[in-house]
């Protein structure tokens, strides 16, 4: 019988192949995509009523929820702020692994507590985005004040029409994370909009 | 337009998506009042001026709200969370 096992397969797999393309200058690319399929994404929502006994629960295994528009690291994991009562948590971990772990504080099942987690690994997608000329590019796509954006800050917004939530996890590189369907159509947009800076794809 | 969404501050209208009157409240659910269902349903009043509207930031945050926002001239007088609206028993 054949082996129908299906692998997991980046939706980037065709339009993020290892490259410079465009107008890549003697001092490098304004721009370096990277795909991270290497993180897990778990989502934790949380009933209005219930958030300060679920922030305490994480709080006591060392999580925090961050306050809107903001990411707490502990470790690995981090947390950032996505909408209205909800965060997501991000770990380079294996599947299955973080959703576990914040589910322990909550005896297992954390949705006695008012608490939603769920594996958002496959559902969203994590790109990677960096370089010198990174509030240039996100200025084409994006509403939102690039200069409140800091390091460690979170923002929802809109690129292209769609929804994604940024991440700025270090001065001139933010995680950009877009439903897994419009992955491929927000980077093409994103390396378009690059071309005239030159982007790598790494 | 820009609006202010209580919970990011103020963005484009671009990220919203707009629902209509805020003020019109529903029937009871066992009600048989069938004018009073059409009227919910069906009826707007399309005023000029200040009116609260429920809008939703879809683009964003992706939380209901209610605006207070001038028909005639786009001017948003403020916003504030739909389920807050609610518990104040104006929306």
């Amino acid at each position: 019988m054949a082996d129908l096992t299906l692998a997991p397969v980046s939706p980037l797999a065709r339009a993020l192949t290892p490259g410079d393309v465009g107008a890549v200058g003697p001092g490098g690319p304004g721009v370096v995509f990277r795909d991270r399929r290497d993180l897990s994404l778990v989502t934790i929502q949380v009933r209005p009523d219930k958030q300060a006994a679920a922030r305490q629960a994480l709080e006591g295994a060392g999580f925090a929820l961050p306050p809107v528009g903001q990411a707490a690291r502990s470790g690995e994991v981090s947390v950032i702020w996505s909408a209205l009562d909800r965060w997501i948590a991000i770990a380079p971990w294996a599947p299955g692994e973080l959703h576990r772990t914040l589910a322990d504080p909550f005896g297992g099942d954390p949705r006695a507590r008012g608490v939603a987690l769920v594996d958002q690994s496959s559902g969203l997608f994590a790109l990677q985005v960096g370089g010198p000329k990174l509030d240039a590019l996100l200025a084409k796509g994006t509403p939102v004040d690039l200069h409140a954006l800091e390091t460690d800050r979170t923002a929802a917004t809109g690129i292209d029409h769609q929804p994604v939530t940024l991440w700025r996890i270090a001065p001139q590189t933010v995680l950009l994370l877009v439903g897994r369907a419009f992955a491929q159509d927000t980077l093409e947009f994103l390396q378009e909009m690059a071309l005239e800076y030159g982007y790598r794809n790494g | 337009m820009r609006i202010p969404c209580p919970v990011c501050g103020a963005r484009p209208s671009e990220e919203f998506t707009y629902r209509g009157d805020a003020r019109p409240v529903r029937p009871p659910m066992d009600s048989s009042d069938q004018g009073a269902w059409v009227d919910y349903l069906f009826f707007r009043d399309d005023e000029r001026g200040r009116i609260k509207e429920q809008w939703q930031h879809t683009g964003g945050c992706r939380a209901w709200i209610v605006v207070d926002r001038d028909t005639a001239t786009h001017a948003v007088h403020g916003s504030e969370l739909a389920r807050d609206a609610a518990e104040g028993g104006q929306a």
